[in-house]
């Protein structure tokens, strides 16, 4: 039917209205996003585990229920769980009878809240088994060290900068990652943060004394904000340690006006030398630092082209997280 | 594995029991040029101590034979054989000769474009008495033929099928021209011509004919077409390459006159990089591979681009919606030809303008690809080609957003080259043995950037940007022997090298700054892949045929060596209407793409083996029966089985971005964490049932292929062995082509494609610790992006003739006629109800008209 004796006019007719109007369709639908709803496939509610340990504080362990996406009702928590720690020797369970003797049970303070009186110890990695019914959690950490780090060295210059030597000591750990900062005493968490009065721990024991529970009516405080997003890495760019003291060198203005309504917030360089910092220096498990790693990427991010990142959990057979930590704070007079 | 070996044994003893003889028939001939049979006989006595009887009424005394100086006596009876078709028998005392007519004949030739004068591979020849053969890369064949009343049928997909009389013409360096079928071909898919062959085995490689599918941008597209096989899947939106058989893209090796080729398309699947007007053939191996081909893991593209017309110049220039093309091709003298293809997009220059007003986006959108090729023959079958091809895309989108003071700047650009250069060189060393040899080189850069700025008050208060960079320089060398023998049948082999010099990088920086630009030999690794192969088509009675051969290969990788063996084995049962066939295959993979594990924008990584990542691995079964009644109705099934080991994954399910959170928690200036700390190996299968039907009712002829298939992963992450969905799994997959000839010179046609989404990980639990409320997912690839991926085209082609030999071609259509969003990638977003995720799904490919003209003259 196209080839009449003007069949070439013909197309050539149907083929410029084709091209002016295709042109036009093409500019108006170019642009395509189109928002839609996936309706989740029913899963399983897992149980999350929030186990973070120091040797600064007692055993505390929370465990609730994971929830559908976008729910509003806060999780369900998990009652009448059993919890209980033993301590690995070499990153396997203790074989003799006297390490399994120190296997302790967490005792369930509130519903939901599990906990031990003592403190773990440093220097050593922790196996915790969760039995929820039928269901077995397994976990475990290692508690770094507690280091000691001395001033070496402190040099500051009236426009507001200056230098500090810290020697961390000779108990830095492979696979811990440090990091540090350094902020006004104003702008502490408390505002009366001290030097940390530096004790031995018992390095040499790896056994767990059955401390006294904590008692149901104290409350028991899991928050541990640990500031560490406004940290510096020592040493290599994965935070891993591979020196034995840092070099600080910074301005402190730079720090003032980080966030505090302190008087000097306005850029201008301190030049009131009695000014008190502190420095913070943190020693973590890789356990902890590959959650928190993932914790600061899991924020939503609706603008970005690139999607969410995935929460990590080193939790067998469930979520949360089960690390050990541990921070040093020196007060500093400049 | 045992019982192959002692195949291959048994053949190679066969091959020298069959060159033993007589020592008189060592001796030198004095013989040398054109000389007549009785004078040949003659000397043979004298000069051979061998009595000879012959019956001197049997041939023709005075007929010459063409002998060449210093030939042994054995090889002047070779070409008595040959020539004019005379064996020698030899009694059992060694002492006498006898020489009769043989009963069959060996015909030697090459098959050819007659327009042309391009030589034609896989071609199928056979006959009368039904013997068949294909012929070579190079176009040549040798086939046994009955002495008298001899007849040669040529038959190749889409051209006239020629008769050839053997009685009228010289036996030997026959040279038969075969002349495109005017009428528009029929769309045929999955014609192997096996029906009509009886003495070689049924291969993987689909002839059909080449490029009358039509790509996005209404162009002839291969690889639109082989989406069209139940082997390869329909593919995704704006995906890039093909998938076969539930592998990923960068499993399917795609040789381009013999180098590889990484990015076989442009602009995310809009058209292939080959041009309908330069693939000379194009052959798709997904199941018993050759073993002369390796490197990847689902499937070997072989594709021969032309050498140019040898009789005439040939020019055409080509105007698309979204592309400009031009080619030329002509003869050089009598024995030399050339060829000159390229093309550029044209999209960018009136669609950015359009979205740059209405959209705010800043876009472009360009790719190019430039071919070139000269060929010199010395002889019929002796040819030196240089071949260079070079393939450019660009990619950039900046989208910029302002809320008061507040300026939000999203730029992502994505550019790859790919550079080709090749000398292929191809000569018969006799009438029963060709040489193929070629060096080449491929250079690949892919280049993907994002940067993300908050600018408030004209200060930048928060930057992130993200680079991935894969650089490659490939160098190959390959040569193999294509032998014809008389009595097991025809054997290629060889052996070569490749050295990759590859340099895979990631670099996050959340610096102020813009990327640095030069970032090649950030990483550097060098590796070379060495081999070593044989294969052979067997005849084993009438109706069985074998194909069997095996690779070898080493790997000499960064720090690590390590040897692999890769046999290949198909068995072929045949009688008309039916065919039945069993392969195996096993294939090894040294390099391997690390692509984006979301559904974000591609970020392909192409990294080699090291210490810690080995070679991937993948075994295929599979059994396939095809019915074929002369194009009436032909049906074919097949099932599949794959297994994976030491495939390569991103260890995170969601981002390859894992280090963008460091950035923030520890303030880092640069990163650049080795892309090995990021991936992670495993293990994984892929089965499935293929069907394919294909009919022709009145003038209407269709296709139907439909497969129902898994593919799944397995990691160990965390310590945890984790089973999943393969990103590309894809249960269900179906292509409709129906094709229509209005009259001789015009097609209507209406594809169809439809197949589950693409697989990516949506959270789907809220965690709740004390560090706040986090999102997780319980399985990796737990969800479908768009669910289902389809679309419908429906195009218009016609050919008119303005003047004698000048063509006109238009084509018009629409692909995605109902305007399907499909989309390519997705973005979470915050809100929604319980136990539901909104997403921003981006689609790229709306409904999209297709525009061609083209004038050949």
């Amino acid at each position: 039917m196209f080839f009449t004796s003007n069949g070439d006019n013909f197309i050539v007719s149907i083929m410029t209205r084709f091209t002016f109007i295709s042109v036009l369709c093409l500019a108006l639908l170019a642009s395509c996003s189109n928002i839609v709803e996936y309706e989740l496939a029913d899963v399983q509610p897992f149980v999350v585990v929030d186990a973070i340990i120091s040797t600064d504080s007692t055993w505390v362990v929370s465990l609730n229920y994971s929830r559908p996406l976008n729910a509003v009702a806060p999780p369900r928590k998990v009652e009448g769980a059993e919890i209980q720690v033993s301590i690995l020797i070499d990153g396997n369970l203790g074989a003799t009878e006297e390490n399994i003797a120190q296997k302790l049970k967490l005792e369930e303070t509130s519903p939901g809240y599990y906990a031990l009186a003592n403190n773990p110890t440093e220097g050593r990695t922790y196996h915790m088994e969760v039995r929820v019914g039928d269901e077995v959690l397994t976990a475990k950490t290692y508690v770094p060290k507690v280091f000691t780090p001395q001033i070496e060295r402190k040099i500051s210059s009236e426009d507001g900068s200056f230098q500090l030597e810290v020697e961390l000591g000779t108990e830095l750990e492979e696979s811990i990652h440090y990091a540090y900062s350094i902020v006004p005493i104003a702008m502490s968490k408390d505002g009366n943060v001290g030097m940390e009065d530096e004790t031995d721990s018992d390095a040499g024991d790896i056994t767990m004394d059955e401390g006294n529970l904590i008692p149901e009516d104290e409350g028991i405080v899991l928050t541990r904000n640990l500031d560490l997003n406004t940290a510096t890495p020592i040493s290599g760019s994965d935070g891993l340690i591979g020196t034995s003291g840092i070099r600080i060198e910074s301005t402190l203005s730079a720090i003032r006006t980080s966030g505090s309504n302190d008087a000097n917030s306005d850029n201008t360089p301190i030049t009131d030398t009695n000014q008190e910092f502190t420095l913070k220096i943190w020693a973590i498990s890789n356990d902890y630092y590959q959650y928190l790693v993932s914790q600061n990427g899991n924020d939503f991010r609706p603008s970005s082209e690139f999607d969410y990142q995935n929460q990590y959990s080193n939790i067998n057979n469930g979520g949360g997280i089960f690390a050990g930590y541990n921070l040093k704070e020196i007060n500093i007079e400049l | 594995m045992r019982k192959y070996l002692v195949l291959l044994v048994c053949t190679f003893i066969s091959l020298s029991i069959y060159g033993q003889s007589p020592k008189g028939l060592d001796n030198i001939s004095s013989l040398e040029g054109r000389v007549a049979l009785q004078k040949i006989f003659n000397a043979l006595e004298a000069e051979t101590g061998l009595s000879l009887s012959y019956n001197p009424l049997a041939f023709e005394a005075e007929r010459e034979v063409t002998i060449i100086e210093g030939s042994r006596w054995r090889r002047v009876l070779d070409a008595l054989k040959a020539q004019v078709g005379l064996e020698y028998q030899i009694d059992e005392a060694g002492q006498k000769i006898l020489i009769k007519p043989s009963a069959h004949l060996f015909i030697t030739g090459v098959v050819k474009d007659s327009a042309s004068l391009e030589s034609l591979p896989s071609v199928a020849i056979f006959s009368n008495n039904n013997e068949g053969v294909y012929t070579n890369e190079e176009g040549y064949f040798r086939i046994k033929v009955p002495r008298k009343d001899s007849k040669l049928f040529i038959s190749y997909l889409g051209w006239k099928t020629k008769e050839v009389d053997l009685s009228r013409y010289h036996k030997q360096n026959l040279e038969v021209l075969l002349s495109y079928d005017n009428e528009l071909p029929v769309l045929t898919i999955r014609d192997n011509e096996w029906t009509q062959l009886s003495t070689i085995g049924i291969r993987d490689a689909k002839e059909r004919p080449v490029g009358k599918i039509l790509g996005i941008n209404g162009e002839p597209d291969l690889i639109s077409q082989l989406k069209t096989a139940p082997e390869v899947s329909v593919g995704y939106e704006a995906q890039n390459g093909f998938l076969v058989r539930g592998g990923g893209p960068d499993q399917n090796l795609v040789l381009v006159d013999g180098v590889p080729l990484f990015e076989s398309t442009h602009l995310g699947g809009i058209s292939s990089v080959f041009s309908d007007d330069i693939i000379k053939s194009a052959d798709l191996y997904s199941g018993a591979v050759p073993s002369r081909f390796g490197g990847r893991l689902s499937s070997v593209l072989d594709i021969r681009l032309k050498d140019g017309n040898r009789k005439e110049y040939n020019r055409s220039i080509s105007l698309g919606l979204e592309r400009v093309g031009a080619l030329i091709e002509g003869p050089i003298g009598d024995n030399t030809s050339f060829i000159f293809n390229g093309r550029a997009s044209i999209l960018s220059t009136y669609i950015s303008p359009i979205l740059s007003r209405y959209n705010n986006l800043e876009t472009n959108l360009n790719y190019s690809d430039v071919y070139f090729k000269v060929s010199h023959w010395f002889s019929n079958t002796s040819r030196l080609s240089v071949k260079i091809f070079n393939i450019h895309d660009n990619i950039g989108i900046d989208d910029t957003s302002t809320s008061g003071p507040t300026r939000l700047f999203d730029s992502n650009r994505i550019n790859w080259d790919n550079r080709l250069v090749s000398l292929n060189w191809s000569k018969d060393l006799s009438d029963k043995i060709f040489i193929n040899a070629q060096l080449g080189s491929s250079n690949f850069y892919f280049d993907s950037k994002s940067i993300t700025k908050t600018i408030v008050d004209n200060v930048i208060t928060d930057s992130l940007n993200v680079r991935t960079t894969s650089c490659h320089d490939f160098y190959s060398g390959q040569a193999y022997l294509d032998i014809f023998t008389e009595h097991i049948g025809r054997i290629k082999v060889g052996g070569g090298g490749i050295q990759y010099s590859s340099s895979p990088s990631v670099l996050e920086q959340d610096i102020q700054e813009d990327l640095v630009e030069d970032f090649c030999g950030d990483s550097i690794y060098v590796t070379t892949e060495l081999y070593a192969f044989i294969e052979q088509d067997i005849i084993l009675s009438e109706y069985w045929s074998a194909q069997a051969g095996v690779r070898f290969n080493a790997f000499l990788g960064v720090d690590t060596t390590s040897l692999h063996l890769q046999p290949r084995v198909s068995l072929t049962y045949k009688e008309f209407p039916h065919l039945f066939s069993i392969d195996y295959s096993r294939m090894n993979q040294f390099l391997h793409l690390l692509t984006n594990p979301s559904s974000g924008l591609p970020s392909d990584l192409w990294v080699p083996s090291t210490t810690d990542i080995a070679p991937e691995t993948s075994n295929l079964f599979s059994i396939n029966y095809a019915r074929k009644s002369k194009g009436k109705f032909d049906f074919s099934i097949a099932a599949f089985y794959r297994n994976y080991n030491n495939i390569v994954e991103y260890t995170n399910p969601t981002d390859i971005i894992q280090v963008q959170s460091q950035l923030s928690m520890f303030n880092f200036d640069t990163e650049n964490v080795p892309w090995e700390s990021r991936v992670t190996t495993g293990t994984g299968e892929s089965f499935g049932l293929e069907f394919n039907v294909a009919s022709s009712i009145k003038d209407i002829n269709f296709n139907v292929a439909y497969t129902l298939s898994r593919s799944t992963r397995t990691l160990e992450i965390e310590n945890e062995l984790v089973t999943f969905p393969f990103k590309y799994d894809r249960p269900h997959n179906l292509s409709l082509t129906a094709l229509r000839n209005i009259g001789k010179r015009s097609t209507l046609q209406l594809n169809f494609a439809l197949g589950d989404g693409l697989r990516w990980t949506i959270p789907d639990q809220i965690e709740s610790t004390s560090q706040g409320d986090r999102i997780v997912a319980t399985e990796r690839n737990n969800a479908r992006l768009g669910r289902f991926y389809h679309h419908l085209d429906l195009s218009f082609t016609t050919q008119r003739s303005i003047r004698k030999e000048n063509d006109l071609n238009l084509t018009f259509g629409l692909y995605n006629i109902y305007n399907q969003r499909n989309p390519f990638y997705g973005q979470l977003l915050e809100g929604g109800a319980p136990g539901v995720a909104r997403v921003n799904e981006i689609s790229l490919y709306p409904i999209f008209p297709q525009i061609n003209v083209k004038f050949n003259w």
